[in-house]
């Protein structure tokens, strides 16, 4: 492993048993082999359906959900099964940034106290330096003048302003590695370029590396650099941002990025190509390619045998068959 | 073309504990027939508010209801609640609400909550013929028949929301209000249910009023766009100069403000938050993020004025006015 590599996934598999009165549990298999690199101060784009298991896929680098099979290795340190202490080191180390800014604080709490929480609980004991780790990080979001907002609840914010705040307290344990999960997408328009030129300047400025979950192709051009395609708990495509949109190699690629309609007053004169069919179940995932049932290209191959995945060109991985030369 | 919907000077406010929410401020458009008009604003702008407005679906807290909704040369608002809800609601004029995919009931089969609202409106109908047109509509959104005996929970995202526009459709309307029928679902989902809202339109020569925060959506159905801020309109026109010449700063900063798939462009956001409406700012509503504001932005509301081409209600087209 390099050592520009921060976090390493390795064949990582989430199962959930669906237990079952007298008979062997299923499982629910919601990551199912999946393996990538994140880089140090880069931003990976991990896009897919609802259902594909990206969320997962992001909790479970944040060991928020125990790995079934794989590993995980964060700088060189072996983290899939920490405990105790090292797990609160990690916890530290690495941070998420939720969907809804509108649910993930304690409405009870004012903003000081949402910062101070987690300062007290990791050992920050003298009460100015939390004061200071406070301001400091409430500044880097730009949720200024500071005393104005240090002491209001989250009902008194707007939604692009609590999203601050939501950074802030995944900021201020100065993490090296955070995974924002669709961070923006309950934003209003005007308010979401905000933020997501926050997070692309915080990744600059403070070198911390992102794992951006989002279900907007859009948006993925103007934070991130690589992007992983998720499709049924697998990655189906990883490759560098404009790579992927331009010159995509996986038909569910196609398929995703030609949903994404741009504002052109055109469209309204032209029916919009659509794949057939729904996602998967993630209990029992088809034989073969999981995209099968709905590729326009399928082949036999595809019904048969799960296509590897496979550098086709320098940094552009695919899991195709099409892609791969006999 | 014929105008099948005229809202003239239309008002809604709401009494909170905190003052008058004025919601829907005083505003006027019309929809022609077999047109899309699509309305844009992001959230708190006032879209949702209108759309309830115009199916006179209000809340208890309403403080002010006023203007007139011409619907076929008739004003329905003039019509007491009974007659407004057996001659025009669901049958002229109907709604799929936002999230309505979420609001089936669970444990009622999908046919027979299609065939209610028959039922409920035409009360010489058996519930066997009831059901047989609720079959009819779901053909009509490409499900097939059998979906009628399953239960909310059986269908995916992108079904429900089918059976949900099989509702709005199943007597027959000529308008229908679609207040974010896209919002929750996936990008293939959203585009198979635009793909559906097209063709329905063309079938059956349906006038839309489309209400979402996602002007590249909008773009999908949109022949004429409305766009509001803090419960006004400020610019009103075709999609076509709406999205290649934007007249109002706020139009202007909001296109710029969405990302695009195809072509590179640098993002812009708007600084400062939308207005709050119980105490507006004066003048101009949007005076303290434009950056052209002038003096009497500040003082004094602009009208929606008539410029070369569409509407906007700005200080700066002053000289520009055609009329």
């Amino acid at each position: 492993m390099s050592n520009k590599t921060i976090l390493q996934v390795e064949n990582l598999k989430v199962w959930f048993p669906i237990k079952r009165l007298f008979k062997t549990p299923l499982y629910a298999k919601a990551v199912d082999g999946v393996s990538f690199n994140l880089l140090k101060g880069e931003s990976l784009a991990l896009v897919g359906e609802s259902g594909c298991g990206k969320t997962t896929l992001g909790k479970t680098c944040l060991r928020l959900i125990e790995p079934t099979f794989g590993r995980l290795i964060y700088d060189g340190r072996d983290i899939t099964h920490l405990s105790g202490k090292d797990l609160k080191w990690y916890r530290r180390e690495a941070q998420m940034i939720y969907q809804d800014p509108f649910s993930s604080f304690n409405p009870f709490f004012p903003v000081r106290r949402i910062l101070e929480e987690p300062l007290i609980v990791n050992g920050v004991k003298s009460k100015e330096e939390r004061i200071n780790r406070i301001q400091e990080a409430l500044q880097e979001v730009k949720l200024l003048p500071i005393e104005d907002f240090i002491n209001k609840f989250p009902h008194m914010l707007s939604g692009g302003q609590r999203q601050r705040l939501a950074i802030a307290r995944a900021l201020i344990l100065r993490p090296k590695f955070i995974v924002a999960d669709e961070p923006v997408s309950m934003l209003d328009a005007s308010v979401r370029v905000e933020i997501l030129y926050l997070l692309k300047e915080l990744q600059i400025s403070q070198g911390i590396s992102f794992l951006y979950i989002t279900h907007d192709i859009a948006t993925v051009k103007y934070f991130s650099d690589r992007m992983a395609v998720m499709y049924s708990g697998k990655i189906v495509e990883l490759g560098e941002i404009r790579k992927v949109i331009t010159s995509h190699l996986h038909p569910y690629t196609e398929a995703l990025i030609e949903a994404i309609p741009d504002p052109d007053p055109n469209n309204r004169n032209v029916e919009r190509k659509v794949i057939p069919g729904e996602p998967q179940n993630p209990v029992a995932w088809p034989p073969g390619c999981r995209f099968h049932p709905r590729c326009p290209y399928a082949m036999d191959i595809c019904r048969v045998e799960e296509p590897p995945m496979n550098e086709v060109e320098s940094g552009h991985q695919v899991a195709c068959w099409l892609r791969i030369k006999k | 073309m014929s105008e099948i919907l005229q809202v003239k000077n239309l008002k809604l406010y709401y009494s909170t504990k905190k003052g008058v929410v004025k919601a829907v401020d005083n505003i006027s458009f019309a929809l022609n027939k077999g047109e899309t008009l699509a309305v844009v604003g992001e959230s708190g702008c006032g879209k949702s508010s209108m759309a309830i407005a115009l199916m006179r679906l209000l809340p208890r807290n309403v403080n002010t209801y006023q203007g007139s909704i011409i619907v076929d040369n008739e004003d329905i608002s003039k019509l007491d609640e009974k007659t407004l809800r057996e001659r025009i609601l669901w049958r002229k004029i109907s709604m799929v609400f936002q999230g309505a995919m979420n609001s089936l009931n669970p444990v009622l089969k999908i046919g027979f909550q299609i065939a209610e609202a028959l039922l409920e409106h035409d009360k010489r109908l058996s519930k066997k013929e009831a059901l047989a047109i609720a079959k009819k509509s779901l053909e009509l959104v490409r499900l097939p028949e059998f979906i009628a005996d399953r239960y909310p929970h059986e269908l995916s995202g992108g079904m429900k929301q089918r059976v949900v526009i099989a509702m709005a459709l199943v007597l027959n309307p000529q308008i229908v209000i679609l207040d974010e029928p896209t919002s929750a679902l996936d990008v293939i989902t959203q585009a198979n249910i635009i793909n559906l809202l097209k063709r329905l339109k063309n079938e059956k020569g349906l006038s839309y009023i489309f209400i979402t925060h996602d002007l590249a959506v909008a773009s999908e159905l949109a022949d004429r766009v409305v766009v509001m801020y803090g419960g006004k309109i400020v610019e009103y026109g075709n999609a076509e100069q709406i999205y290649a010449t934007p007249k109002h700063p706020y139009t202007q900063k909001l296109i710029a403000s969405i990302p695009t798939l195809r072509s590179d462009k640098t993002l812009e956001f708007i600084p400062g938050a939308p207005p709050d409406l119980i105490d507006p700012p004066p003048g101009c509503r949007f005076h303290p993020r434009c950056p052209y504001a002038m003096d009497i932005c500040r003082v004094e509301e602009p009208p929606l004025l008539t410029a070369s081409n569409g509407k906007v209600a700005c200080w700066l087209y002053k000289g520009d006015i055609v009329e």
